[in-house]
């Protein structure tokens, strides 16, 4: 048999405890991405993972002077290694090309915010960065990948 | 709503909070026939034989606490008979400590004498009983901020406050977010209490965090060290910071009575207020009310203001205890809630600054009951729930990191009676359910769940006193998602178990002199940050790379002191030596992220390292009205290098320095207190630190000079206090080494604080 003072313990206890079960989390989920890759037609030109980039062909990407490149696609690295798309709402790429009398760029390309096309506007080499752009802020910021804009040999 | 979770916590609390009842009273006798006794007494002034009003009283062995009337009358009921250490405090007045006996069926009437002193509150007179005095009030290495001591030198921070300790540095990145650190130690090798609970924020992590205590809300500060810390947790080599607000009553008053504190500072145009109630209801509760709030607008350095160092922040509480002769119970609600900014990285991370914005609503239980058995004399319960969110706004629309924290402790503690050669202890279990969430680019979103017990023994040998403590740690942390990551490895749950001990020996030489030693070896698993980080942390200016493959960090720490207290003089002197097998810190890689170039990488990583140094502080009272002081504190930290790290870095030597060791630091100063009126100033060294971390900036040699003003009188039956500080006199240039930021901002320039106070 509990006393007086025990009761008034549970009163005190519920009473704080009415206060607990108040306690609510929230769910988030934002992209961890440490590197991109960018594709044409499924065939990496460039890509860069961590700290180390890569080019399909030479230290740069190509890009024909007065030309427009085919479709490229951007996929993020997660921190596991796998290539994602970002589906979630809100993200979106942004660019940013060091000179943009060399390089111009269309975006998005064929209503994909993932793909875009490189515009080669006179020859001269330029670097382009990547960011995933999310709520205002870049959730990853890619390396400067090399761009060379060249003249075709027609010319 | 995380319904498991919210059902687990009420189900622990209703267990914890009924133990004691269930465990005790149906096989104890009825509340009424304990053996308990109310202790009745004045307080008088030896010189004049005046009444001393609001003296501050403490019963040390169960932490019971009172306050003397108009009339110097005070109470403290519900005391279980025994032998008590009660320690008086009360501002120009010498602090007192007596030993007595409660174990009369007849309630003792006490009259205690307090003689007037111009020394600060540290001085100590200790009155004891005959034939026992020798050996039975030896320190070990704890200490107390108190009264004058705390007014003096109250800050804006609780780093701040205790910043002129010896030993003590702060950790900064502006005005707002500091934190201390104990003889080069810091974040969670520091645990913070709030009248011995665990503030459930997340200061410990990073450098932008601030403690979600505001220290003019303190009634005192204790520093625990060596055994007695192990009551809180083993990861605390550095110590334990308790700040006693004494928000849940322990005893019923027989009026109302409260204080209320204005401070204004001129270095930010900063002003902050508080004010505390204390109330009793009918015959059996007491009603607690702390209000408090704090405005400063950006600080002033020589150079100019800082952007973006403002702070708002109120911390307040309402708690209600319920007083018998059985005991007490109490719950308290606390909030604080503050917005703050960092300032701004003109280099790259943040042009504009971070602004943060936090909130900790606390609920807190304790009970304690009063239990004449064979082997306890009381049962303490503590339950709290704490619910920590705090958002770094990268601008006003944009949150960078959002940290979400559910902490749940409870806590049994048993003080028993003497076993063996052992006089007085205390045993209990401590438990602990963390759900955490790191947002930001990665996400950190992990579950952490400790439990731990404990035994801490005290014995005296004629003029030695021997403490001992041993304490027992269990934890275990959980990822939501297990996985691996390229970048860290395999994020996956972890358990980490370790026994931590330590023991201190302390000898009464005679005379007021005593000499003693302590040991502590210590046990500190990984923090959830350390483990599974992965993300920028823009307020810093880092992207933070956690190691789930971190082992425990084990410290063996060792001290050598020796004191000296008397009516004219103070001194304690220590040397101390912690050593860490496995030193987990953030390692400056010097790389840029390849997440986020503009930031630059930190690894966790556990390395062997070594702190050693000492650290003094004396006080003289040269005549009656005059005393000189002085404090002293040097710190030196060095790492191992690996061959590893050697042939990556090209660093030619076996050991290098630990980053944010804090330089040799010493101050004198003077005090003149003629009656109720006490100036002073103190001159404050600061050397060049040139021991440097990778990547670390050095920080030059400064002089600071602070003057000091206090003066207290009675009103209307009102004791009112003023104090005035002028920090940094001559507006001088200097840099807190251990400042995030000490490469772009200085410390503040002239600071006028002015603190009133009036106890009623």
């Amino acid at each position: 048999m509990l006393h007086k003072h025990s009761i008034s313990t549970l009163l005190f206890t519920l009473a704080g405890s009415l206060l607990f079960l108040g306690a609510c989390g929230t769910d988030h989920g934002h992209y961890s991405a440490i590197g991109v890759v960018l594709s044409v037609d499924g065939q990496m030109i460039a890509a860069q993972e961590q700290e180390n980039i890569t080019y399909a062909d030479g230290d740069a990407i190509s890009v024909p002077a007065g030309a427009t490149t085919e479709t490229i696609t951007v996929e993020f690295l997660g921190d596991d290694g796998t290539p994602f798309t970002p589906e979630r709402s809100g993200y979106s790429l942004n660019y940013t090309i060091g000179n943009t009398d060399v390089l111009g760029i269309t975006h998005p390309a064929e209503g994909d915010e993932w793909s875009f096309r490189l515009n080669g506007n006179q020859a001269g080499t330029t670097t382009i960065q990547f960011e995933l752009w999310h709520g205002g802020h870049s959730d990853f910021t890619s390396r400067a990948f090399q761009v060379r804009v060249e003249d075709s040999e027609n010319d | 709503m995380r319904s498991p979770v919210s059902l687990l916590t009420l189900v622990m609390f209703l267990a914890v909070m009924m133990l004691p009842a269930l465990v005790m009273y149906p096989s104890s006798a009825e509340a009424s026939a304990l053996k308990v006794v109310s202790l009745n007494g004045r307080i008088l002034d030896s010189e004049t034989g005046d009444p001393v009003s609001y003296v501050y009283l403490h019963l040390e062995e169960i932490n019971r606490t009172a306050t003397s009337d108009r009339e110097g009358r005070f109470q403290i009921s519900n005391l279980p008979q025994g032998t008590y250490t009660i320690y008086l405090h009360r501002i120009g007045y010498t602090d007192q400590k007596r030993t007595i006996d409660v174990d009369s069926e007849e309630p003792p009437k006490l009259e205690f004498t307090m003689q007037p002193t111009t020394l600060s509150g540290r001085a100590i007179e200790i009155i004891g009983r005959p034939g026992e005095l020798r050996g039975s009030h030896l320190e070990d290495a704890s200490i107390t901020v108190i009264g004058m001591e705390l007014r003096k030198n109250l800050g804006s921070t609780l780093s701040e406050t205790l910043a002129s300790q010896p030993g003590f540095a702060q950790r900064a990145m502006g005005a707002a977010p500091s934190r201390p650190v104990i003889r080069g130690l810091g974040d969670s090798r520091v645990l913070i209490l709030q009248d011995g609970e665990r503030t459930g924020d997340v200061s410990y992590t990073t450098a932008d965090h601030a403690v979600t205590i505001d220290p003019i809300t303190a009634n005192e500060i204790e520093i625990a060290r060596g055994p007695a810390a192990l009551a809180y947790g083993s990861n605390a080599i550095g110590g334990v910071i308790n700040v006693v607000r004494d928000q849940i009553p322990t005893s019923r008053h027989s009026a109302l009575t409260g204080d209320a504190s204005l401070l204004g500072s001129s270095a930010n145009n900063g002003l902050s207020g508080s004010g505390n109630l204390k109330i009793p209801v009918g015959s059996d509760l007491m009603l607690n009310l702390d209000l408090n709030g704090r405005y400063g607008e950006n600080y002033r350095t020589p150079n100019g203001h800082i952007d973006n160092t403002f702070i708002r922040s109120t911390n307040s509480a309402a708690a209600l205890s319920y007083i018998r002769p059985w005991g007490y119970t109490g719950l308290a609600l606390t909030s604080y809630l503050s917005r703050y900014g960092i300032p701004p990285d003109p280099g790259g991370g943040h042009p504009d600054g971070v602004d943060i914005e936090m909130a900790r609503l606390q609920a807190e239980s304790r009970s304690e009951f009063v239990y004449d058995g064979r082997f306890f004399e009381s049962l303490e319960t503590r339950f709290s729930y704490r619910y920590y969110h705090h958002k770094e706004f990268e601008t006003p629309e944009i949150i960078g990191t959002e940290y979400t924290a559910h902490t749940t402790n409870v806590t049994v503690t048993g003080r028993h009676k003497s076993i063996g050669f052992f006089e007085e202890g205390t045993v209990g279990v401590w438990g602990e359910f963390q759900d955490y969430l790191v947002l930001d680019r990665g996400t950190l979103d992990a579950t952490g769940l400790s439990g731990a017990a404990f035994a801490i023994q005290s014995a005296r040998f004629g003029p030695w006193k021997v403490d001992a403590g041993l304490r027992l740690d269990i934890h275990h942390a959980r990822p939501k998602r297990e996985r691996t990551s390229l970048v860290i490895g395999e994020i996956r749950r972890r358990t980490f178990t370790g026994l931590a001990s330590s023991a201190s020996v302390a000898y009464d030489l005679g005379r007021g002199w005593q000499a003693g030693s302590s040991v502590m070896h210590s046990f500190r698993a990984p923090t959830m940050d350390e483990l599974y980080s992965l993300g920028p942390h823009l307020a810093v200016y880092s992207f933070e790379i956690g190691n789930p493959r971190l082992n425990p960090e084990r410290g063996l720490g060792t001290e050598l002191f020796v004191s000296h207290r008397s009516n004219r003089t103070r001194f304690k002197g220590s040397v101390y030596r912690n050593a860490f097998s496995n030193y987990i810190y953030p390692r400056n890689t010097g790389r840029p992220s390849s997440t986020d170039p503009t930031l630059t990488e930190y690894r966790f990583e556990g390395i062997e390292a070594l702190m050693y140094g000492f650290e003094g502080s004396a006080e003289l009272r040269l005549r009656r009205n005059i005393s000189l002081d002085g404090m002293v504190s040097y710190t030196y930290g060095r790492r191992n290098v690996d061959e590893a790290e050697s042939e990556i870095t090209g660093f030619d030597g076996d050991t290098a320095p630990l980053p944010m060791i804090p330089p040799l630091t010493f101050s004198f100063g003077a005090n003149w207190a003629p009656g109720a009126l006490s100036l002073g100033g103190r001159m404050r060294h600061g050397s060049a630190q040139e021991r440097l971390g990778e990547f670390e900036a050095r920080t030059g040699a400064y002089t600071v000079l602070d003057l000091h003003a206090q003066y207290r009188f009675s009103h209307a039956g009102l004791l009112h206090t003023v104090s005035l500080r002028v920090d940094n006199l001559l507006d001088e240039e200097h840099y807190n080494h251990l400042s995030r930021i000490k490469e772009l901002f200085p410390e503040p320039g002239r600071n006028v604080n002015l603190l009133y106070r009036v106890y009623f």
